[in-house]
């Protein structure tokens, strides 16, 4: 029986990680500029600043404010979903660990506290690449920028990209194949601004710890940016909603939303001495005894997978989709 | 019931934190947009006077007056930029062509032609995050001009 669940376990975790790559494939062929735009409105903002000009809602900064929005409200579903540039990654780290079993090729691990302070890093590029605009002289900077020659790529025309780029697009493409997630996690300047956003509670993967199995640390190993599923602490503001803890955990603790229903509690209380015991023990968080939902199930990944493509399609962000315009051309805005 | 309260009072510090932080941001921005936008409007009043004033007394540096085309590579495809020369000087920037350019980029660089009339030349930045969209809508002018030092070719009127 427990093999049976296991093996149960282990075709959803495969299963949702077919859909989820799916998703990432249709959102790199669809909007595969929508991190670079969203970013361009921080940098408009500190252009703007250093020229003391009017912040205008110019379709860099309303893509901006719509991604964090979405981001709000749903968690940072964009980066483990969405984002074009961490698809490359995955994909890259795919492959590479594919190839892993057969060459030499190594799998970066760090210690936790190595971990925490790369993860600071990021910001000091955020504010390094603020400080360049609001200075004037992110034209200057921009040579270096591993998205410009990304955007090369995507674009099809190598014209005016400055071979400085495309080194550190390679070095970090190194990166990514020696580490999942390693420019989202250590780099990226949007994911440092994602990172400081509020979340709504209801979109936040969170565990019971008192449930836990000893030793076990299953999500915390599989997790892509290395922290445990605690929604709500400092560290969590890392997590990409990827989902994947909430697949591997062997008694489904972890979820979006999981509420104790008030009759096992009452029931415990009667019970006395005796009930409560047997309720302090480790236990599986059933549908009988628990209000659930895990947040990976499809529907529910594919629904806020729609709702951000229609945000794009909406904003104009999107590729080989009809305008807005030219669709609901009969609305009055 | 496990609840750990400690715990529960530590998420929704963060929570709250993060949640005034955002607010402030935002409202030092709103605030700060609202006060730029009026001294922006009194300096382009200012620099246009004065630019009206430098034209009428001499003639500008582009050889032929007319109406001048000329296409560069931009994002998507090829940019065509119309360049209006009246007394050696440019009057007008339009964007002929961008058809193939994505909109929210194109949408970023539509500041550039105000930006060369001020210049009077299309030496100038790019528009940061539009990078290719801006080097077309910069040497389609570029090539535009080229005619109007050239005697006007086959675009001079």
């Amino acid at each position: 029986m427990a093999s049976n669940a296991a093996d149960k376990r282990k075709r959803t975790d495969l299963l949702h990680r077919g859909v989820r790559l799916a998703i990432q494939i249709m959102f790199f062929i669809l909007a595969p500029s929508v991190f670079s735009a969203a970013f361009n409105g921080v940098k408009y903002i500190f252009t703007q600043l250093g020229v003391a000009a009017p912040i205008e809602a110019t379709s860099f900064l309303v893509l901006l404010v719509g991604v964090l929005a979405f981001t709000i409200l749903f968690g940072r579903f964009f980066c483990g979903f969405a984002c074009a540039f961490g698809t490359l990654g995955d994909v890259l780290f795919g492959v590479f660990d594919f190839l892993r079993s057969k060459t030499p090729i190594p799998r970066l691990e760090f210690p936790d506290k190595l971990v925490r302070a790369l993860s600071l890093v990021k910001f000091a590029i955020l504010i390094g690449i603020c400080a360049a605009c609001f200075f004037g002289v992110w034209a200057v900077v921009s040579g270096y920028s591993p998205w410009v020659a990304f955007a090369a790529f995507i674009s099809g025309s190598l014209e005016g990209v400055q071979v400085a780029a495309f080194v550190t697009l390679g070095l970090v493409i190194v990166g990514m194949i020696l580490r999942e997630r390693f420019f989202c996690q250590f780099l990226c300047p949007l994911g440092a601004i994602f990172s400081l956003m509020p979340v709504l509670g209801c979109s936040e993967f969170t565990r019971t710890p008192s449930l836990c199995p000893a030793n076990c640390g299953r999500c915390k190993k599989t997790c892509p940016v290395d922290i445990w599923p605690d929604g709500g602490t400092v560290v969590h503001g890392e997590c990409i909603s990827c989902g994947r803890c909430a697949d591997v955990c062997p008694i489904g603790n972890i979820n979006l939303v999981a509420i104790e229903k008030p009759q096992t509690v009452a029931l415990a209380q009667v019970g006395g001495e005796e009930a409560a015991a047997k309720s302090s023990k480790p236990k599986r968080k059933t549908k009988a005894n628990w209000h659930l939902l895990r947040g990976t199930e499809i529907p529910v990944v594919l629904v806020k997978a729609l709702l951000l493509l229609a945000l794009f399609w909406v904003l104009g962000a999107t590729r080989y989709l009809p305008a807005f315009q030219d669709v609901f051309g009969f609305l009055p805005f | 019931m496990s609840f750990n309260f400690s715990n529960a009072v530590q998420r929704h510090q963060c929570a709250l934190l993060k949640t005034v932080s955002l607010c402030a941001v935002v409202a030092i921005l709103a605030g700060y947009s609202g006060w730029a936008a009026q001294t922006a409007e009194a300096d382009a009043l200012v620099k246009e006077q004065m630019a009206e004033a430098a034209h009428a007394a001499n003639p500008g540096p582009y050889a032929t007056d007319g109406v001048f085309t000329g296409t560069a590579q931009g994002y998507g495809g090829p940019v065509t930029m119309q360049v209006t020369v009246e007394d050696g000087w440019i009057t007008d920037v339009q964007i002929a062509d961008a058809s193939l350019e994505d909109p929210p980029w194109l949408e970023m660089a539509d500041v550039l032609p105000e930006r060369i009339i001020e210049a009077q030349s299309p030496n100038i930045d790019v528009v940061s995050g539009a990078t290719f969209t801006s080097t077309g809508i910069l040497n389609g002018v570029t090539n535009a001009l080229i005619e109007s030092m050239n005697g006007g070719g086959a675009n001079g009127q």
